[in-house]
């Protein structure tokens, strides 16, 4: 166990010193590769950042979301109840509430408690009972609205789509721009990583080869590269973490500024988490070039 | 125990140079493998280490079927059996003691057993004193002596030379020898591929005899022709 250990620690000891040389030794190329992955990242964090902050948005809407389904005023009360029933049984519907002509009036009296003079020109009561139902996905809201105007007890169906309908439609987009630009800069990245890694393998395949003859694993020969390789993509990460850190309050207010009618409020814990994504895409994109890179040389 | 089966080996480009060799070497032996450039001396050789498959029959070193060996069992195998290049193969960045050292750190050993075994192994080969010098300062003899440390510093059980004398003067390789024979008594096997005639008629050991790709002959106690 303890000749185990002292093994690996010595493999651990070759290959740092190994992957600290390497980097330093094409120092030109491995910044280039730490800022493709520093800029990389960047999107990456923005991407992350605006599509956090629509969901949050979303969630919040989605949270007010009604369908109202305004009732005919001879609806039979027993009717009424079995089409409460059918909508609390229904699988899209998340909340159900049941207000009367008389809950509306006083609503409407509430509501209107500081001009009573319009009041006053209401004789009886106009208003409808209705019943209004919260979703549980904003996207199914047509579908339900299609349902409710299905029912005879049902006079008039109104959706506050349009809010959240375009909400929805620059979630969506930003998400797809996101993916599209995140998966293009992560091929440049790995393309500048694996590279970089290649500049250090080629200069030593000599090595590698008689590494190969005098009984190396490629695991012993792989590491030092892949370490160099982490190496570049960890430190892309920290200038990434350090920019984002740096910015990421003052944004937060003014993107806050900008949209003030929407709750966007996201975790404190959030820029911890992004700078923890981050440092492991980094090190995943790292450990990922260098891999392809050794790839070709081990085949002796 | 190395064993051959009927093997043939020819290459991707039509060139055959093993044709049907059935060969037995046991622990300990020491042989000579001898033949004219071309003779299939050089692929026997990478088909111990499996550096090359061949192309039909079975190589067996100590029982294990080397066409069935795991790529990740491959290490183990090189570092039962080890080959003294006939280009030597070593490290112009790194000095002597390194080169040597270098065969241990692949193997994962500790730093005391480096500082301990090298050492060692350079004063078997007489270079105890040049364990600073980097291999471009170094005689011909000297780097096929650094070659010869190598290889003999992580113990193999079996030890292949590839033309080892094949570019030093006749003293030196009359040392290299005796530095094998030395090896071999410690209970090495020695597998020794030759040109140098001399040296065989001298020491009257076995000798296997390739002649395009085929055993011509394969005697003990003999000489080389």
């Amino acid at each position: 166990m303890v000749r185990t250990l002292s093994r690996v620690a010595e493999v651990v000891r070759y290959a740092v010193a190994s992957a600290a040389v390497n980097f330093w030794r094409h120092r030109a190329m491995s910044l280039a590769a730490v800022f493709a992955a520093a800029v990389m990242m960047l999107m990456l964090n923005g991407f992350v950042i605006v599509v956090s902050n629509l969901n949050v948005a979303l969630g919040a809407l989605e949270q007010k979301v009604n369908v109202i389904a305004y009732l005919k005023d001879d609806a039979p009360p027993a009717e009424i109840a079995k089409l409460q029933d059918r909508l609390r049984a229904n699988p899209l519907v998340a909340d159900v509430t049941f207000l009367s002509k008389d809950d509306a009036m006083a609503r409407l009296k509430q509501q209107l408690a500081d001009r009573r003079d319009l009041l006053e020109m209401v004789t009886g009561n106009p208003l409808p009972a209705s019943v209004e139902v919260r979703l549980k996905d904003a996207n199914r809201i047509a579908d339900l609205a299609a349902q409710l105007r299905r029912e005879t007890v049902v006079e008039d169906v109104t959706l506050q789509q349009d809010v959240v309908d375009n909400l929805l439609r620059i979630t969506n987009f930003a998400r797809a721009a996101g993916i599209v630009m995140v998966a293009s800069l992560v091929g440049i990245t790995l393309f500048v990583i694996v590279n970089t890694i290649r500049l250090a393998v080629y200069a030593r395949r000599q090595e590698i080869e008689i590494m190969k003859l005098v009984g190396a694993t490629d695991w012993f020969i792989r590491w030092p590269f892949v370490l160099e390789g982490v190496l570049c993509g960890l430190l892309g990460a920290l200038l990434t973490s350090a920019l984002v850190g740096a910015a990421y309050e003052p944004m937060q207010l003014q993107f806050l500024s900008l949209v003030q009618f929407l709750p966007v409020n996201l975790e404190p814990d959030f820029p911890l988490r992004l700078a923890g994504l981050t440092a492991a895409v980094g090190v995943a994109i790292g450990a990922a070039g260098s891999y392809i890179s050794v790839r070709r040389f081990l085949d002796v | 125990m190395i064993v051959l089966h009927n093997v043939t080996k020819t290459y991707p480009n039509g060139v055959s140079a093993l044709s049907n060799v059935d060969l037995q070497i046991p622990e300990r032996d020491f042989c000579f493998l001898v033949g004219p450039s071309g003779a299939g001396k050089s692929t026997f050789i990478r088909l111990l280490i499996r550096e090359e498959l061949p192309s039909s029959g079975r190589v067996f070193i100590d029982g294990q079927d080397l066409a069935r060996l795991r790529r990740r069992d491959v290490p183990h195998l090189r570092r039962k059996v080890s080959v003294i290049f006939q280009d030597f193969k070593l490290l112009p960045q790194k000095t002597v003691f390194e080169n040597v050292a270098f065969a241990l750190e692949v193997s994962g050993h500790s730093r005391a057993e480096v500082q301990q075994l090298v050492p060692e192994t350079l004063d078997l080969v007489g270079l105890a004193d040049k364990a600073d010098r980097y291999p471009s300062l170094l005689s011909g003899g000297e780097q096929q002596r650094v070659a010869i440390a190598r290889a003999l510093v992580r113990r193999p059980s079996i030890l292949v030379a590839d033309e080892p004398t094949g570019n030093l003067d006749p003293d030196t390789a009359a040392q290299t020898v005796q530095l094998l024979v030395r090896v071999n008594a410690l209970g090495t096997t020695i597998v020794f591929a030759t040109h140098n005639s001399e040296l065989v008629n001298t020491l009257r050991r076995r000798v296997i005899a390739l002649e395009g790709g085929r055993i011509v002959r394969d005697q003990i106690n003999a000489g080389y022709d």
